[in-house]
């Protein structure tokens, strides 16, 4: 594929994720048309009850959410692209390392014993809750990172640790009452509502920053792709990107789901179809366009979880696994077909 | 570009000092010694698990020896450039101090030494000429942007392995000697003074394997040192300048490839028969003392002499001629002899007939002619 087409094919994908994102913006229980929306937020038409109601909608609920959707959806989809070129494995994603097991393991510890003690709990309180989680497993990983000698042993560490901490849970959920433990199903499903402009900042100043750390070690992330010995022999220093890329993953995906819970499947899927729509395996392009794929990617996912069974309000990883997996195995029957 | 004279300043680029290599508490080779010279083709032959590839990884430092000293040395050997950033350049003879191995970094080994592993690698969507650009990661800017003169080194290096028309095609899409053959190709454009094979040969038919010794046999020539292991222990007495004879457990024997035919080193090394040795290397023993064919110098100005297109012209040279003592004694020695630009010649008939077995005598008588005329 020439450069000339894979610059064509990036062009689609911002469009999409700007469609995406006025789409999200637009539709609702309220149906605020585009030009209406651009009227309410700067133009003339800043007067009336129902302005009063549309502004608050966009700029409390909509904007936030789709913002969320469109920034946490890039992260998941980049965390997983760095994990996939790490292990040279498409099955790697942020959750076969235990991350989102660990945070849902904390973030029970805190619901079951604390909130059943003080009757009070926050949604401050959760996030710092996933991310504690998050962060402990990645600490723990980065440390098992830089002693083990082969990736498939990591992933097997990895694997193990998720398992650990998901029977854990179980253990903890026996001793909950049925309304947390519906309380914790309904979080650990994943949702981008309830965000707030306060958690967005916080959410594109960790992410932006870990995008900008992505794309300066695109040239040795790429190395990776002849394996690490090959790697080495060029110049890249193993011991410290390997725990470099797995702390950005990290990171990137501690973030997601301390605010939106665990989201599945998008970190798997993306990179993977945003490798075979461009046809390559460079970091350079690929980072950039696993996050506008995972932006989109959640973006329509959400709307299709608000809008489908309106008023009911589907979780996102139903919606995300549902679209998905089926685009997946569509991409791998027809590229071994090609072949 | 540093063009080596026979004979001229031979750096050395890699040192061994009582090394003795493994894994944990498990030796696998001990306390060998060894240097590695520019121009030098060393070739690691031995049974399967010897300890080869040990070594190798020992020496491109991705294995900690168990003791001992490695040194590396040797000075970017591709084209020069003005402005050229990074490595030292040494003075255009390709010899540069040495350095511990343990002192240097990743990146000053990347631009010391380029390997080629036994391990194979199937990177998704990377067409071939990716894969070989691959090799100028140590030397391209922080986004990875190849410049012209990368370009030119990977263009040279996968016309030298034959793999020009592979550059558009995936490179999990060709065959398996056709990937090797692109590794190797990487490997060039790495453009190192010491480049490292681990069992090249693997996948290969017999005619990449004698263009892959022919590559080595240039890349030599112009100054590189090549370290690898081989399998076909026929090609390491061919193409060799010296070879090292690897068994586990064992102190390692170094010998130019007479040297290891006749000293008959490779019985134990395999553990052959007496027959089955015969039967193997009989041939090739008994052809090196008859037509001294292994004793290739080429350091001699006119080397290549027998790298001609006709057979038979082939047949005529021995290369015994390149030892020819008389050579530089600037005497007559009766023998019909001319020299083109190629540096092609025929010395026979030669006053003084020499074969493998007589010629330390003839040497000795030459000389003591020459101090009794001067």
């Amino acid at each position: 594929m020439t450069d000339r087409r894979r610059k064509t094919r990036i062009i689609i994908l911002v469009l999409l994720v700007l469609a995406g994102a006025v789409l999200e913006v637009a539709l609702g229980n309220v149906y605020i048309a585009p030009g209406r929306i651009i009227e309410v937020l700067f133009g003339a038409g800043r007067s009336g009850a129902e302005y009063v109601q549309e502004r608050s909608i966009l700029t409390q609920i909509r904007i936030p959410r789709m913002l969320m959707a469109a920034i946490l959806g890039g992260a998941l989809a980049v965390s997983g692209f760095l994990l996939q070129t790490f292990f040279r494995n498409p099955i790697a994603g942020p959750y076969v390392l235990g991350i989102s097991s660990g945070a849902k393991l904390v973030v029970s510890i805190v619901m079951i014993m604390m909130v059943s003690r003080t009757g009070r709990s926050s949604n401050l309180l959760m996030v710092a809750a996933a991310f504690v989680g998050s962060l402990l497993v990645t600490a723990f990983i980065v440390v098992i990172a830089g002693r083990v000698r082969n990736t498939a042993s990591l992933l097997a560490a990895g694997v193990m640790v998720g398992y650990i901490c998901s029977a854990l849970t179980e253990f903890l959920v026996t001793f909950a009452d049925d309304a947390q433990i519906v309380n914790l199903h309904g979080w650990s499903q994943g949702t981008f509502s309830g965000m707030d402009m306060a958690g967005v900042g916080t959410a594109a100043l960790i992410v932006g920053a870990a995008m900008i750390a992505a794309m300066a070690c695109a040239k040795p992330i790429g190395a990776f792709a002849l394996g690490e010995s090959y790697a080495r022999s060029m110049g890249v220093n193993v011991r410290v990107y390997r725990v470099v890329l797995i702390g950005l993953s990290s990171i990137l995906s501690a973030c997601v789901t301390a605010f939106a819970g665990p989201v599945s499947f998008v970190g798997v899927a993306v990179p993977f179809l945003m490798r075979e729509y461009f046809r390559t395996g460079r970091p350079q392009l690929l980072i950039p366009a696993s996050f506008l794929g995972g932006a989109a990617f959640c973006l329509y996912s959400d709307l299709a979880a608000r809008m489908l069974f309106a008023p009911a309000e589907l979780n996102i990883s139903t919606v995300t696994s549902l679209i998905g997996a089926p685009i997946v195995i569509y991409m791998l029957l027809s590229r071994h077909g090609s072949e | 570009m540093a063009s080596e004279s026979a004979g001229g300043q031979e750096g050395i680029f890699l040192g061994l000092q009582g090394l003795t290599i493994g894994y944990g508490q498990r030796e696998v080779l001990r306390d060998v010694d060894l240097t590695l010279r520019q121009g030098e083709i060393l070739t690691l032959v031995g049974p399967n698990g010897a300890g080869k590839s040990t070594l190798i990884r020992t020496l491109c430092g991705q294995l900690a020896p168990l003791g001992g000293r490695i040194y590396m040395g040797g000075s970017y050997m591709g084209t020069p450039e003005r402005g050229e950033s990074g490595t030292a350049k040494g003075k255009g003879d390709g010899s540069a101090s040495l350095r511990e191995l343990t002192s240097m970094s990743t990146m000053e080994i990347a631009r010391s030494a380029a390997v080629v592993f036994t391990e194979q690698v199937r990177p998704e969507h990377m067409t071939c000429r990716e894969v070989v650009e691959a090799g100028r990661y140590p030397y391209t800017g922080a986004m990875g942007k190849l410049r012209p003169k990368d370009h030119i080194a990977v263009d040279r290096s996968m016309k030298r392995m034959h793999v020009e028309d592979l550059a558009e095609r995936r490179f999990d899409a060709i065959s398996d000697g056709q990937r090797q053959r692109v590794l190797i190709a990487r490997a060039m454009a790495q453009d190192t003074p010491i480049l490292m094979l681990d069992e090249p040969t693997s996948y290969l038919d017999i005619r990449y394997k004698a263009e892959l010794m022919d590559a080595l046999r240039e890349l030599s020539a112009e100054g590189h040192a090549v370290l690898m292991s081989l399998h076909e222990v026929d090609l390491a007495l061919e193409v060799s300048d010296r070879i090292l004879c690897v068994r586990e457990g064992q102190r390692p024997f170094c010998g130019t490839p007479r040297q290891v035919l006749e000293s008959h080193a490779l019985r134990e090394l395999f553990g052959l028969t007496e027959e089955m040795y015969d039967k193997y290397f009989g041939r090739a023993a008994a052809e090196s003392a008859a037509s001294g064919r292994m004793f290739t110098n080429r350091k001699c100005p006119y080397f290549p002499c027998h790298k001609t297109e006709s057979a038979l012209e082939r047949e005529q040279f021995n290369c015994l001629f390149c030892y020819c003592p008389l050579y530089g004694l600037g005497k007559s020695c009766g023998g019909n002899f001319r020299i083109t630009e190629k540096g092609v010649k025929d010395c026979t008939p030669c006053m003084y007939p020499h074969r493998a077995e007589n010629y330390g005598e003839i040497i000795e008588r030459l000389r003591a002619l020459n101090r009794k005329d001067n």
